[in-house]
């Protein structure tokens, strides 16, 4: 199976994507080198994966039972070791020689995305962000923060499913408006009742969901929003010295989270446009999508895993915009501490000042 | 923290006690009396009730008179005919204009055939007797110790133990625990935004951020009135003290009633 990794020109050391520079650098003789300039080399690289196919393949049957159970292997071309990934990995490192192994054959045909955002932030941004996680918050339990150790942090393109759709929304709410007045002995309060019609439509662009079964849904919506305007066509370049997945979850399935996002965003939109009632309630809705669009794209995270007490915390971030996200543990004892002091405190404070204003 | 708490939780007491232990230490003498015109009380009464007026006297620290009268005729001081200000200008020519204290009125003949009884209060004593504390005091006095079955003792002695109870700066049994129980739910308050701070991953509600700009369009908005209905509930009955000014010029709260 083919492997590939970017051979600087000059020194044929690995190349990798440096987020900084938004530039493919070589480690080892520092050379800079346009994503768009190495086109054309990518594409003599790819006919050099397309000679060794037959060989990769020789070495693959050998592990057919493997395959059968998820398992992929191949072969690093620096080192010539193992590679070990399972049937979604996309681009991932050599274990044996660290360098980064972009595995072709998961973008070829329809697997090909059609946009990537590039990291625009490093891992020791994804560090920074992470000790700024942990200050200013009182129950997290100091031992955490104290010992302070992250386990792994990778940058992972994430396969994301965008849909773009025109939405139809025809919406009756029942409204109410109340007026008070009072004479010397009642309270009075009318309340009017409006039903209020709203008809009219409204567009999403590049509503993402996530691709991967492997990244949860709730931490991937966490560290949204990306900007698609920075979005660039697909390049396998920009995967290099980063991991990256395959979609596991198609667009199909996808489909039925994007619907219930884009409904409830039209509800809420239409329910913004009936001002000057008290109460609004949605009565009946109807949302018709057309003219819907797919698109496939990777977008970056940094993904932080640390242990506390036995139990792991994941922890993301959003390659673009620096967005972190992670649930922190609870101090229990801090919790109880607090609640107990500040009653104890509260209370004589509150029970005090009932007396200082009969003394006053 | 527990320590930052404990000297927060000190330097509260310093302040109440230095605020309240004036309050107690102060020493302004205050008169009482009984002047029973009317004659309604044996002599053995009296003692006792002079007594007990005495008592709420000094407990209440104010000045306190009880007095009964025939009618609102032959007074040694000038007012305007109605019992409160007869109550009134009778607590000022005793003690002066705004002082603190209270005077007990009452009238066997007010001249419409019925008599009354009247709480004048002045000084700080116009907010330590709200209006509800004295309606209290009348409906009890008038219910249980009422004058036609049990003599005059008994109602104006109620009447004075009744000032005392309200008076005296208190705070119902009930507070205590109640006050614990508002800092409770606080300190539960506070903790749930706390704990919000620990949790930042969750779903998106919606897709807000992917609406295209400008593509929103509203092709059809109608607001179709329906019916109304009206509803209505009792005022909540006024709590504070009213106030007054005699004819004499000074400030007084306190109220009365015929029976």
């Amino acid at each position: 199976m083919a492997v590939h990794e970017y051979k600087c020109p000059c020194c044929s050391g690995a190349l990798a994507f440096d987020s900084t520079i938004q530039k493919m650098k070589c480690p080892f003789c520092d050379t800079e080198f346009e994503v768009e300039a190495l086109k054309a080399y990518d594409e003599d690289l790819n006919n050099e994966g397309t000679d060794k196919l037959e060989w990769d393949t020789n070495a693959g049957t050998q592990w057919t039972t493997d395959e059968a159970s998820g398992l992929r292997s191949y072969i690093c071309q620096s080192c010539g070791g193992e590679i070990v990934g399972d049937e979604n990995t996309a681009a991932t490192e050599c274990p044996f020689c660290g360098n980064h192994a972009i595995i072709m054959q998961q973008f070829s045909g329809s697997l090909k995305p059609d946009y990537v955002i590039p990291f625009k932030l490093n891992k020791e941004a994804a560090k920074a962000e992470y000790l700024k996680h942990l200050q200013g918050k009182f129950l997290l339990p100091k031992i955490f923060k104290d010992e302070n150790h992250i386990d792994e942090i990778k940058g992972i393109y994430v396969p994301f499913w965008l849909f773009d759709s025109d939405a139809d929304a025809d919406i009756r709410f029942r409204a109410t408006r109340t007026r008070s007045w009072s004479d010397s002995n009642y309270n009075y309060v009318e309340t009017s009742y409006f039903s209020v019609y709203r008809a009219g439509n409204v567009a999403f662009d590049h509503v993402p969901v996530d691709g991967s079964t492997r990244m949860p849904d709730d931490l991937m919506e966490s560290v949204e929003p990306y900007n698609f305007s920075e979005a660039v066509d697909f390049r396998t370049a920009y995967l290099s010295g980063y991991f990256a997945d395959k979609y596991d979850v198609d667009a199909e399935q996808s489909i039925e989270r994007a619907n219930q996002r884009i409904k409830t965003s039209t509800e809420d939109a239409f329910r913004d446009t009936v001002q000057g009632y008290v109460t609004v309630t949605p009565e009946y809705s109807s949302v018709r999508l057309h003219d819907g669009k797919t698109k496939y794209a990777f977008y970056p995270v940094w993904l932080l895993n640390t242990t506390y007490k036995d139990e792991k915390y994941t922890f993301a971030m959003n390659g673009q915009t620096g967005k972190f996200v992670g649930n922190l543990p609870t101090d229990k004892g801090k919790f109880w501490r607090f609640a107990a002091i500040f009653t104890a405190v509260a209370g004589a404070l509150i029970y005090g000042g009932m007396w200082l204003i009969q003394l006053l | 923290m527990t320590k930052r708490l404990l000297a927060a939780l000190f330097a509260v007491v310093l302040i109440l006690s230095v605020a309240i232990l004036p309050a107690y230490a102060e020493s302004a003498s205050y008169s009482y009396k009984l002047d029973d015109s009317a004659d309604v009380l044996s002599p053995d009464e009296e003692t006792k009730l002079l007594a007990t007026i005495k008592d709420v006297s000094e407990a209440c620290k104010c000045n306190l008179a009880f007095a009964t009268v025939k009618d609102l005729n032959g007074a040694s001081f000038s007012h305007n005919g109605t019992t409160q200000d007869y109550a009134d200008m009778y607590y000022e020519t005793l003690y002066g204009k705004n002082t603190d204290g209270i005077v007990v009125l009452l009238v066997l003949n007010n001249g419409k055939g019925k008599r009354d009884i009247y709480i004048s209060t002045s000084g700080k004593c116009i907010k330590q007797l709200s209006d509800s504390e004295r309606e209290d005091i009348f409906d009890v006095a008038l219910d249980k110790h009422s004058p036609d079955s049990k003599g005059y003792y008994d109602f104006l002695n109620y009447i004075a133990v009744g000032i005392k109870g309200a008076v005296i700066p208190h705070v119902k049994w009930y507070m205590l625990p109640l006050s614990f129980i508002i800092a409770f739910v606080l300190a539960m308050l506070i903790l749930s935004f706390l704990k919000k701070q620990l949790k930042s991953v969750e779903m998106q509600r919606g897709a807000v951020n992917y609406v295209r700009p400008g593509s929103m369009n509203v092709t059809a908005a109608r607001d179709s009135y329906l019916y109304s209905t009206v509803s209505r509930t009792a005022r909540p009955k006024d709590s504070g003290s009213s106030s007054h000014t005699s004819s004499g010029g000074g400030s007084h709260g306190g109220g009365g009633r015929s029976f």
